[in-house]
């Protein structure tokens, strides 16, 4: 009656990841027992080295997050199982009888696994889309189309930044993370793995709202300088046509750098203009930047999201921001693995990087063999634009087609057409002609004799 | 008599003088002050034993024109399974009831002489020949057909 409970929960309390090594001296037949739910267990997080997980010598504290030091060893709050209690009154038994020898136990929490960290992600992105979308409803509602056309990126930041404040932030999970059961933690505290800090969840939560909405927003306004600068090779005519309707803001004023240019220019005013410099650059640069991060960046940090499973965003990476279980996992649904999936990543975009060095070489050739087009060359393309510009002189000279005068007369008056009308088969007549056939002969198309109804016929407004 | 009817029979003059269809030799009313009453004359399709042949057919356009179709009548002797052979009624169904005022009278004279190459037995106006077609005696049928063309579209035209 006595033993046999012991031995059970001591079992079941292995099974929890409480591995013990078979060097307390009173759990000599659980033993076996023990070493085979080692194998059960495996190493939950099959992370580099560098930041550990288990707990290995702080028995007493449970290891819960959120309660990283409870003095009564009273079961965690959450799925830790309450079969530690009984187990843990043993265990300075078993430390006194060998004081030197501290025995290890893995009381660390699994890492989370890499399905439900994605699915706590696609979770939250859906939760913030319908927090976006009722935020807008309700701008649209109050404010009308036309404001939500101006400011719909600022709304949609405000959405996805009141969702993450108030979860994130506030310290609580997300609605995904709680879905998933799994709970962030922080990577840096070697040991315990503690809830992540107001200074971390504060970063994570400006790296993956604030600044993209940042940076996107300042793309947006290079782009428009950009623009401004296409503008300055118009011709000036066109220029200052553009300006007098208000399409180009008025020139700045251009006097002042004449001066600036003559004087020697301080460091400030070299700085200012490099920045200068780069800002008219910018524009041109951004969009491969752009394209860069989504098509080598993005995909590569996925990729080693599926080889490692720990950081499925950049931002998170960044933060050091790291989920772990607090349910039990079964040994069926621990073995998941995307590695195949991170190697097609690798190996797709090792593919494209290759094309796109390859298609830039031969940008680089045809543009260095335009240059260098040496006399004959421009000599045998004059022929081909002038055999094109007479091809189009002639079909400009051709009559028109039948059809396309045809095309405008009604069948049943051979005139133009007068206030026409359409079928519903589509064939367009007079209102009167074809509303005199139906009533007076026959309620039939006369070109494809599809039945038609008077009813039917369809006024076509600002038709010729 | 319409307004919108007088100015569709003179566009369709006009459009005959300007454009000529298949098989139609001349379309022009018998008279310049009634558009109501037509003359045309359409040759026999090739490849058919009305090759060669002129046929005058004589319209009659009704005042509802073109709500409803013209009336067609073979002036010259055709000998076909679906023209009568003494009055020259034609027997086509687009001149009766599938009619459709996207026809004019110009391609109903180029229909008329098609149909001169397309014989349908099985609606017969002229008996003997359409038994003979069903009978699957075309030489004989053609030779019959000839006989008339040579007799009556060919000898006319050659004395117009
Ligand atoms: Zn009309
Ligand atoms: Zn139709």
């Amino acid at each position: 009656m006595s033993g046999a409970p012991k031995v059970s929960t001591r079992r079941m309390a292995a099974t929890r990841e409480v591995s013990m090594p078979s060097s307390g001296p009173s759990t000599t037949s659980p033993t076996p027992v023990l070493s085979q739910s080692d194998r059960l267990v495996p190493n939950p997080i099959n992370e580099p080295p560098s930041a550990p997980m288990p707990l290995t010598s702080n028995v007493t504290s449970p290891a819960f997050p959120s309660s990283p030091s409870n003095p009564d060893n009273l079961p965690p709050t959450k799925s830790l199982d309450p079969s530690l209690a009984p187990l843990s009154p043993q265990l300075p038994n078993v430390t006194s009888s060998q004081p030197h020898q501290r025995p290890k136990f893995d009381l660390s929490f699994p890492g989370a696994s890499q399905a439900d960290i994605i699915r706590a992600n696609q979770k939250d992105e859906q939760a913030e889309m319908m927090l976006q979308q009722q935020i807008t409803q309700v701008v649209v509602q109050t404010w009308g189309t036309r404001f939500h056309m101006r400011h719909g990126q600022d709304i949609n930041f405000g959405a996805s930044l009141v969702y993450y404040c108030l979860t994130t932030l506030a310290g609580s999970q997300t609605l995904g993370e709680e879905y998933c059961d799994i709970f962030p933690v922080t990577a840096s505290s070697v040991g315990v793995p503690r809830p992540p800090p107001v200074s971390k969840r504060l970063a994570l939560v400006a790296l993956q709202c604030v600044v993209p909405y940042l940076l996107s927003k300042w793309a947006s306004a290079l782009r428009g300088q950009g623009q401004l600068a296409q503008f300055a090779n118009l011709p000036p005519q066109l220029e200052a046509f553009l300006r007098a309707q208000g399409q180009l803001p008025p020139r700045p004023p251009v006097v002042e750098e004449a001066p600036a240019l003559v004087e020697n220019p301080s460091i400030a005013d070299r700085v200012k203009a490099s920045y200068k410099s780069m800002q008219s650059r910018l524009p041109s640069i951004i969009p491969k930047i752009r394209i860069f991060l989504t098509s080598y960046v993005t995909p590569l940090h996925l990729a080693i999201f599926y080889f490692t499973g720990i950081y499925y965003t950049i931002a998170k990476r960044l933060v050091g921001w790291r989920y772990i279980f607090t349910r039990q996992l079964h040994p069926a649904e621990l073995p998941i693995s995307y590695e195949p999936m991170g190697l097609v990543i690798v190996l797709q975009t090792i593919v494209e990087a290759i094309r796109a060095l390859r298609s830039l070489t031969t940008l680089t050739e045809t543009k260095a063999s335009e240059q260098g087009a040496t006399d004959p060359e421009a000599l045998a393309d004059v022929p081909e634009g002038d055999e094109i510009e007479v091809e189009t002189d002639e079909w400009e000279r051709q009559p028109p087609p039948v059809v396309m005068s045809g095309a405008k007369k009604c069948t049943l008056c051979l005139e133009p057409r007068k206030s026409p009308a359409a079928t519903e088969c589509g064939h367009v007549f007079c209102w009167r002609c074809i509303s005199e056939w139906i009533n007076e002969s026959k309620p039939e198309c006369p070109l494809c004799r599809q039945s038609i109804k008077a009813a039917h016929l369809y006024p076509l407004y600002h038709y010729i | 008599m319409s307004e919108a009817t007088l100015k569709r029979l003179l566009k369709e003059l006009r459009d005959s003088q300007r454009n000529e269809a298949e098989y139609v030799e001349d379309l022009h009313p018998v008279d310049d002050d009634n558009l109501f009453e037509w003359i045309a004359v359409v040759r026999g399709p090739v490849d058919t034993p009305y090759d060669g042949g002129r046929f005058e057919i004589s319209i009659k356009v009704p005042v509802s024109y073109p709500l409803a179709p013209p009336t067609m009548n073979f002036v010259t002797t055709v000998c076909h399974p679906n023209v009568q052979f003494k009055t020259g009624e034609i027997c086509l169904d687009l001149l009766k009831t599938a009619w459709s005022p996207a026809w004019t009278l110009q391609s109903a004279c180029s229909a008329v002489a098609m149909l001169l190459g397309q014989p349908e037995p099985d609606s017969p106006l002229n008996v003997d020949a359409a038994n003979i077609l069903r009978c699957g005696d075309t030489r004989a049928y053609r030779s019959l057909v000839r006989m008339y063309v040579e007799l009556h579209a060919m000898g006319s035209s050659n004395d117009e």
